[in-house]
């Protein structure tokens, strides 16, 4: 007769068993929707960069010239209050103009992340995620390795992100707590948080769904695919209106010295 | 989270802000643009059913406005001829025609004929002018016939009756290639 002990599972390690497998359940599925957001997020960038590059830039040039006449016309007009508004308004337009283009960040050319360049994010993500954060301290460790890992696979650089993620597999922030009351707890927030900001993914990829620059990005793709640029295009029309307005501030100017 | 990050973190929010408003703007400029630049001419043919014409160009119109500017060139006599004629002198950018109204000058009068003569202009058309055609039938029920007026040069082929919303996703298709953002100044 054998005389074996066999240990029985408790409630609590059967419940700490099904949130487990929940919670992983979850994680890879936070990964995937991360991964989603980022590259949706990186392809915007790139194309915004690219716009401000080619037609921005020309709308910077023509809020400068319309900025100039409408100062121009304001000499003639000092005490106008129309012209003094129209002169304002006119100017702050073109800093504005300016400062989105200095914003615009140089060499952001293409973005297309190799598969295993997805994964190694998509593992990342699942890991070091600040939704799986047992307290503040470790939410912040967590955020600024989130913001690191994301500038990484945005620029494309595998080695960035094999090293934040063997730096949180060393950090003391990565080891599990004891007590299968305490880690049912800890599962059951973890769930929630994971739950929480796979909505607001859905949220923010909806948002950025809806966006002008994405309507854009859309619209010149479809032009794109019939062989045609329709940035280039654009900034041609700007150019047009460019030309008219430098013959509009050479008239200003001629009448003022008139 | 330290006091001192979440205060610099509150101050940033302004900041950032205002830099995505400010470029929000210079990309919404570039989209009024686009759409300004949509509203351009889009010339039809129809021809075959006067009635049926006319509810074709009003709802186009309607659906179209501030995209295109939408003409229907209609035809109550359905000659091939005058067809021709019609794509000859205007830029038509989609002929929408009733394939089995369209009457020959021919003297072959058979069935076969006529479809003979259909196919015929199709492929003219298409070599000729190069613009999308919806081909609209009732007549032959022969169900190859849809095939062959494909390849015969129609772009699409729809047999009557047919739902508005089907006929929409047609004439949409027929748009695509010709939504030629910045070239209607050449038109």
């Amino acid at each position: 007769m054998k005389n074996e002990i066999t240990k029985r599972e408790t409630p609590e390690e059967r419940e700490l068993r099904k949130k487990l497998a929940e919670l992983a359940e979850l994680e890879g599925r936070l990964g995937e929707k991360e991964l989603e957001l980022a590259t949706f997020r990186a392809e915007l960038n790139v194309f915004e960069a690219m716009y401000m590059r080619i037609v921005g830039v020309k709308y910077v040039e023509l809020d400068e010239i319309e900025a100039k006449i409408a100062e121009a016309k304001l000499r003639e007009n000092p005490y106008d209050k129309i012209f003094q508004e129209e002169a304002t308004k006119a100017r702050s337009r073109a800093d504005e103009s300016k400062e989105a283009m200095g914003q615009i960040e140089e060499g952001i050319e293409e973005f297309k992340p190799s598969e295993s360049l997805k994964k190694l994010y998509r593992e990342v993500a699942k890991r070091i995620h600040p939704d799986l954060a047992e307290d503040d301290s470790e939410r912040l460790k967590r955020e600024e390795l989130m913001a690191k890992a994301n500038r990484a696979y945005q620029e494309g650089d595998r080695e960035k992100l094999q090293a934040i993620l063997a730096e949180w597999e060393d950090s003391p922030e990565s080891v599990k707590g004891k007590g299968a009351g305490a880690e049912l707890v800890r599962l059951i927030r973890k769930i929630a948080h994971v739950e929480n900001r796979l909505r607001k993914i859905e949220m923010e990829m909806t948002q950025l769904k809806e966006s002008d620059l994405y309507e854009l990005k859309k619209k010149v793709e479809v032009v794109k695919a019939h062989g045609r640029d329709l940035l280039s295009e654009m900034a041609e029309q700007v150019e047009g209106k460019i030309s008219n307005a430098k013959e509009s501030l050479k008239v200003t100017k001629r009448i003022r010295s008139a | 989270m330290s006091k001192e990050t979440n205060e610099t973190r509150l101050q940033l929010i302004p900041y950032q802000n205002r830099q995505l408003s400010i470029k929000a703007n210079l990309i919404k400029r570039g989209l009024d643009l686009v759409y300004s630049l949509e509203t351009r001419p889009l010339k039809v043919l129809l021809h075959g059913d006067k009635h049926l014409s006319q509810t074709i160009v009003e709802h186009l119109k309607l659906i179209y406005q501030g995209r295109y500017n939408v003409t229907g060139f209609i035809m109550e006599l359905s000659w091939a001829s005058e067809i021709v004629y019609l794509a000859e002198t205007q830029t038509i950018d989609v002929f929408i025609l009733i394939l089995n109204n369209i009457i020959f000058t021919s003297e072959k009068r058979s069935s076969e004929d006529h479809i003979e003569n259909i196919l015929n202009l199709l492929t003219l058309m298409r070599k000729t002018y190069g613009k999308p055609i919806i081909g609209l039938f009732t007549w032959p029920d022969d169900p190859s016939f849809e095939k062959r007026a494909k390849d015969a040069g129609a772009d699409i082929v729809l047999r009557m009756p047919f739902k508005w919303e089907a006929f929409q996703k047609v004439f949409e298709s027929c748009l695509i290639p010709q939504n030629e953002i910045g070239r209607s100044k050449s038109r």
